[in-house]
């Protein structure tokens, strides 16, 4: 191929990038996270920066330990982590609590598998969960009605930037308002709106997280809203963050398993439709 | 006509031709849309280059310094003794460079006025029987102009395809119209097709843009039409809506043009090496459609070309599924002249050692992107994690089978993980093709 001065460059494709990078992603996602983070300030007061600072430190220090050990280079994944923890978590808690369910929860959902998208699990919902069983008793932070609200624009952003899926926001949403109808005639209260739609669209929407194949994410959309009532009691009215993030968790958990039916289930019909067009 | 699958929206029958319209796809706006008119650009350096033929062992006919005419013989494949390979140049034999493993790597021929003489030899060929048909094409360097699915190469000898898919359509960025690279050789690409019914035991599908049909429709010919963003006129998409490839069912598709020199062939006599090719791109100082001839000299075909004041990358193929290369690929209906993209300079990372470490591997982040980059009928997300595993059998289960490179140029593109999928695919397909 090179034959003297027609010499070829070792440039490869693509030529043209039109897709995100993972910082971009985290970029986005930070950035819909502002409105929340705001609303939780507004509503609980400055302790919320303290948490925001003490997750925000812990989940950059073991990027940072990571990324040198590893001799790669450093990502800032962890900030949307810390954002998502900020608001979910009640600024009376102590600080260390924090922390440690932090490092456990960037370290054990994220960093060990070499870093965002390499893992299965979305690292605040990780974290949440971590901090649930370490320190019986802690109780999430309700999710106030100003803070549905301020979820409005960043669900806005992500889905039209296609990082998050509406198949799931309206599977979980149909699930849980369809299995809530049979189970219980009350409707779900403003805080327990407000947990849920905070919890749909930031840690079940998770492309991480959530299942990765069209007909996959209607099922761990509908398994999610399913988990919630099923944590919460049975009931919408009862409906905790607590519930939100036990019901991401394990629906996170089942989303390869998922995704493994929808596989096996093109698989056949594609044999199939090779085997009518034999001959 | 097949089970069209689910995903394919057909608006109707009208004219004999079915008409296929897609959603799914991206189309990219890009400076430098070829205009639709064809300009002659005469080129003098030509060749063979290996990057179009992978692998391939050349059992060379000619030696450097040969003189060469038009579609004469300059190897064949030496696992495949069949299928010969002929110059599209009058002239000599100025290099010829192997590879690893003796394959292929270039063989350049510099073109002489006073041979072209020679490719008035025309007697009419014997094209009647399909045995005819076959050696004719065989020796006369139109096999290569087949490619199969599975695994996007070249057909055996004596392969019988279900069904031959051509290519009508484009719809690569600023790829040229199809219809105005047949307006003048209509009845060369009608008996073309006409031709290539002997070679298969199926139809013969002539897939084109919306409008009037391009040929008759028939007993063996069968038209359709697609429309829709990239990759609607991809034969890798069109086939799997019509008569998906499998490892029972081997399809080929051939390029429009091919199918016209082929019937040029059988009009004739003789070899027709001109190809038009749309010299598109933000680069290029008049984009528009050059009539060129096969394994043109892509510095030759650009001289004048280029805007002045911007240094351009020049790919042979697409944006998307091109190269960069000396030699206009085989398979390639255009070359695209980008602009070269002016070097960051500032960058975090020099103000900060820690943030200096190797990037690593990216992951493969399931954005909505990625579910438009490949034709409907597709499993995106666990075909490229099947790719880039490399695990072949999860791969084809997935439909690898029916896939080729230009297929992936999307998902390539979109992705996060900065992976050639094209690359990987071609990888899986070897395997698969070895264990076959």
């Amino acid at each position: 191929m090179i034959n003297g001065s027609d010499r070829v460059s070792s440039f490869r494709a693509p030529f043209l990038s039109l897709g995100w990078n993972t910082a971009r992603v985290t970029m986005a996602q930070g950035l819909a996270m502002i409105p929340p983070v705001l609303a939780a300030l507004a509503l609980r007061g400055p302790g919320v920066l303290a948490v925001l600072a003490a997750a925000l430190f812990t989940a950059l220090f073991w990027e940072v330990f990571f990324a040198t050990t590893r001799g790669r280079a450093l990502t800032a994944h962890g900030v949307t982590t810390a954002l998502i923890v900020a608001v979910m978590v009640p600024a009376s808690l102590p600080l260390w609590q924090i922390g440690i369910a932090v490092t456990m929860g960037v370290v054990l959902s994220e960093l060990v598998f070499g870093g965002r998208g390499f893992g299965f699990l979305n690292a605040a919902a990780a974290t949440m969960a971590l901090l649930i069983f370490s320190f019986p008793g802690v109780k999430l932070a309700g999710g106030e009605g100003w803070i549905a609200v301020a979820c409005l624009p960043g669900a806005a952003l992500l889905l039209a930037s296609g990082l998050i899926s509406w198949r799931v926001l309206l599977a979980a949403a149909l699930s849980y308002a369809a299995i809530g109808m049979l189970a219980d005639v009350t409707l779900p209260t403003i805080a327990a709106l407000g947990a849920l739609a905070f919890g749909l669209v930031f840690l079940a929407c998770d492309p991480i997280g959530a299942a990765s194949t069209d007909p996959g994410r209607w099922l761990y959309g509908a398994l999610v809203g399913a988990l919630v009532l099923v944590f919460g009691g049975g009931s919408q009215a009862v409906t905790s963050t607590n519930a939100v993030v036990f019901a991401v968790l394990l629906a996170s958990i089942f989303a390869p398993l998922l995704d493994q039916l929808v596989i096996l289930h093109h698989a056949r019909r594609r044999a199939r439709r090779a085997g009518s067009s034999h001959g | 006509m097949h089970r069209p699958t689910r995903s394919a929206a057909i608006f109707g029958i009208k004219d004999n031709l079915v008409h296929f319209s897609f959603s799914r796809g991206v189309d990219l706006r890009l400076e430098g849309s070829p205009a639709q008119e064809v300009t002659d650009k005469p080129i003098t350096r030509a060749a063979i280059s290996g990057a179009d033929y992978p692998g391939l062992q050349p059992a060379l006919s000619v030696a450097e310094g040969d003189r060469v005419r038009v579609g004469q013989l300059l190897f064949t494949d030496r696992a495949h003794s069949q299928v010969a390979f002929v110059s599209p140049l009058a002239g000599r034999i100025e290099s010829i460079e192997l590879g690893a493993r003796r394959s292929l790597s270039s063989l350049v021929i510099r073109g002489e006025t006073e041979a072209s003489e020679d490719n008035k030899t025309g007697d009419l060929p014997d094209l009647a029987t399909p045995n005819a048909l076959r050696a004719t094409l065989l020796s006369r360097g139109f096999w290569p102009a087949f490619r199969t699915r599975p695994f996007g190469r070249i057909p055996l000898h004596d392969a019988m395809p279900k069904a031959i898919f051509v290519t009508a359509t484009d719809s690569e960025p600023l790829a040229p119209d199809p219809r105005v690279i047949l307006a003048t050789q209509e009845s060369a690409f009608r008996r073309g097709t006409e031709l290539l019914t002997l070679l298969c035991d199926g139809m013969v599908y002539v897939c084109q843009t919306p409008g009037p049909p391009l040929v008759e429709h028939s007993a063996r010919i069968r038209l359709a039409s697609f429309s829709g963003p990239h990759p609607s006129g991809l034969a890798g998409t069109h086939i799997h809506a019509i008569h998906p490839a499998s490892s029972e069912a081997e399809i080929w598709s051939i390029d429009c043009q091919d199918v016209a020199a082929i019937g040029h062939l059988a009009e004739s006599g003789r070899y027709d090496p001109s190809r038009i090719v749309a010299l598109s791109g933000p680069g290029a100082r008049r984009p528009r459609l050059l009539r060129i001839i096969l394994g043109a000299s892509i510095r030759e075909l650009i001289s004048d070309e280029g805007a002045a004041d911007k240094p351009a990358r020049v790919l042979s193929g697409s944006a998307l599924a091109g190269r960069e290369a000396v030699w206009l690929g085989r398979y390639h209906r255009q070359v695209t002249m980008l602009e070269v993209p002016a070097r960051s300079t500032r960058n975090i990372s020099s103000f900060l050692p820690v943030l200096s470490g190797k990037a690593g591997p990216r992951p493969i982040i399931p954005m909505k992107s990625l579910e438009r980059a490949l034709p409907a009928g597709f499993l995106p997300v666990p075909l490229i994690r099947a790719l880039s595993v490399g695990d072949a059998e999860m791969a084809a289960k997935l439909g690898a089978l029916e896939l080729v490179e230009e297929d992936m140029a999307l998902m390539t593109a979109f992705c996060t993980s900065g992976a050639d999928y094209g690359v990987l695919l071609r990888q899986v397909l070897a395997r698969l093709a070895e264990a076959a």
